[in-house]
């Protein structure tokens, strides 16, 4: 049975007790004239009224450990993010490697987490300290939650954070190549006519002196500038802007919008995924694709006469929106041979035509999905401070199995090392992954201190 | 009168009603839009039941006592309505009946509801399981709830109604899935 969403809020409002007088007309009405609502209102009734005794007969023990569990997350949060910190290998190959004799072009001032150095020569360097002198080469960070830090000799910092690759080279001005994953960098006044020249897969910033911060995936680049003036070039069609100061840019591949930069609005506190556009990692499903594939099934399986595929096709989807769809996990190799595949969804957290979303301690993120098999997910948010500097990554694991429907308190992401919450800052990249394969999320959004 | 029953009467009353207390509170529950006031119909109905049971045909099968006890609730339900005719969420005189008459036939299947639900809450996270208690078993509004918790009432709402929904699934889900199996 369909019941639109409005009949719904109001047969919730009844068992409430917070319908106005106007609502509960309106209910009234909307009983009268269908079957299908009474039968939710009395299945809903029903099942309150058996609670108490169902709640009495067995599921006191998980309740009473309720009390408990929040100390134990955050511990074994701990363990699991150490556990994980060897990280995640990027795919993709390296980038061209620089002659031995070339000079040091940055230091790695700080890291977090599993980090790698590809240097010259070739050399591989997987736990790279902090204070090491950089060449040309690339610096991955290989988990959701590393970082590296890199500070060059003009005072220019940059630093990539998450599942990001980034080959730093000089040939009269400084090049960054920024595959994937996410870039904050404070660039210093560079010489007249040799700007910084940053490229992603569909984008090319040049850059004299400001503060910014970019997100590259294989199909999109959102830029925002902090300060100053950065030039963007789209890659598929060449067409070129000027981003300002507080102004922000999505670079996509397919180039079908025009390239037009948006002033970044107050700071927002909710927040709903797209799950198709917004993602950096994970295959995405659309929901007419889903329901094809269901219905192949059930035709194959005899359970669905092929005459009625089409009439059931569109009955279904009729309860869906364009954009509802799945998102399943992919596998990434881990950085060594002894970690295990783990399977990543990444999602990018836009701004749109909003503003930053702002965390607080009191918000919710609500994530719906599925996983084949009863299994561990951390959900990771990637978050910054006001001034755009990035401030680290934040998570907590939670046990999810069939569909779930689960609700993580913002003051349970307790970020890696020093335990800090996520509360007051801004989110920028959430990432879920876990150990098994079969994890697919429907819906994904943040839910403020009043929702 | 009641001391014209016999202790055999009272057993087997007691054994019927304690295995239809459920269907019946459901029943009562559908027409009704309070805590309390299901409280007060299903006492008031309890003892009109044990009052009458010398009335009811003891020969026929358990499921009669049922639609016995659901015809007499109805009636202490219309009884608690005029009581309360005032109050707000009353529900007119037609949907009442129409509720009354579909609740009968969904009610019949509480106690299979009741075991799937008790499975159900297995599935929720503990912060959802931790909500149900309290507005559940507790008995508290939520709008209590959520003051003490710290919570927004709006916020509270929209979560329990989403736990709301989320059972009712699982048990539908559950409930045609053990009919299926029957068939």
């Amino acid at each position: 049975m369909t019941i639109p969403q409005r009949d719904i809020d109001l047969i919730n409002g009844y068992c409430n007790g917070s319908l106005t007088d106007d609502d509960f007309s309106e209910l009234e009405s909307r009983l009268r004239e269908s079957h299908e609502l009474r039968q939710l209102l009395i299945e809903y009734r029903s099942i309150e009224s058996a609670m108490p005794s169902a709640l009495a007969s067995g599921t006191m023990e998980k309740a009473q450990a309720s009390a408990t569990k929040k100390s134990r997350v955050i511990r074994r949060l701990k363990i699991a993010l150490l556990a994980t910190a060897a990280g995640l290998l990027l795919m993709f190959g390296l980038y061209f490697l620089r002659p031995s004799s070339e000079p040091q072009l940055a230091t790695l001032d700080s890291l977090t987490g599993s980090v790698r150095w590809t240097g010259t020569g070739g050399q591989v360097v997987d736990d790279v300290q902090s204070g090491r002198a950089l060449t040309g080469g690339t610096i991955e960070c290989l988990s959701v939650d590393s970082s590296a830090n890199l500070e060059f000799p003009d005072g220019s910092t940059v630093t990539i954070s998450g599942m990001s690759a980034l080959t730093i080279s000089d040939d009269g001005r400084k090049e960054l190549h920024l595959r994937e994953g996410n870039l904050s960098a404070t660039v210093t006044s560079q010489p007249e006519g040799r700007p910084l020249r940053l490229l992603t897969p569909t984008a090319e910033l040049e850059v004299l002196g400001t503060q910014f911060d970019v997100i590259a995936a294989d199909t999109q680049t959102k830029i925002t500038v902090n300060e100053g003036v950065v030039r963007v070039k789209r890659l598929t069609d060449g067409k070129f802007t000027d981003v300002k100061s507080a102004h922000s840019l999505v670079a996509t591949i397919e180039a079908r919008e025009p390239l037009v930069a948006i002033a970044i609005q107050e700071p927002v506190r909710v927040w709903k995924a797209n799950l198709g556009q917004d993602k950096t990692a994970g295959d995405w499903l659309p929901i007419a694709h889903a329901l094809r594939i269901e219905i192949g099934r059930e035709i194959e399986a005899g359970e669905l006469d092929a005459d009625r595929a089409k009439e059931v096709y569109f009955k279904r989807l009729e309860k869906f929106e364009d954009d509802d769809g799945f998102l399943t996990a992919v596998p990434r190799r881990t950085g060594r041979e002894e970690q295990p595949v783990i399977y990543l969804i990444s999602l990018n957290i836009p701004q749109r035509q909003a503003g930053p979303v702002l965390l607080s301690e009191r918000s919710r993120l609500r994530v719906v999905g599925r996983s084949k098999i009863p299994q561990e997910v951390t959900f990771s948010l990637a978050a910054r401070n006001h001034d755009r500097t990035v401030a680290g990554r934040y998570g907590v694991k939670q046990r999810v199995e069939s569909t779930f429907d689960i609700e993580i308190d913002v003051s349970e992401l307790r970020e890696l090392g020093n335990g800090t919450s996520a509360g007051g800052l801004e989110a920028f990249v959430l990432d879920c992954f876990a150990n098994e394969p079969g994890l697919e999320l429907a819906h994904v959004e943040l839910l403020g201190p009043e929702e | 009168m009641e001391e014209e029953q016999s202790a055999t009467d009272h057993e087997v009353f007691l054994r019927l009603f304690t295995r239809f207390e459920g269907n019946l509170r459901a029943y009562v529950a559908s027409l009704l839009p309070t805590r309390d006031g299901v409280d007060d119909v299903m006492q008031e109905s309890s003892v009109v039941l044990w009052r009458k049971f010398s009335d009811f045909d003891q020969t026929g099968v358990d499921s009669d006592f049922l639609g016995w006890a659901f015809m007499i609730a109805r009636y202490e339900v219309l009884k608690y309505r005029r009581r309360r005719a005032t109050d707000r969420l009353q529900f007119s005189e037609d949907v009442f009946e129409l509720l009354a008459s579909e609740a009968e036939r969904t009610c019949t299947t509480q106690i299979e509801r009741q075991l799937a639900l008790h499975e159900c809450l297995k599935e929720l996270e503990s912060k959802q399981l931790a909500i149900v208690k309290a507005v559940y078993e507790d008995g508290s509004r939520i709008k209590d709830v959520a003051e003490q918790i710290g919570r927004s009432p709006t916020g509270l709402y929209k979560s329990v109604a989403r736990i709301r929904e989320r059972l009712a699934n699982c048990v539908r889900t559950r409930l045609n899935t053990s009919a299926e199996g029957l068939s």
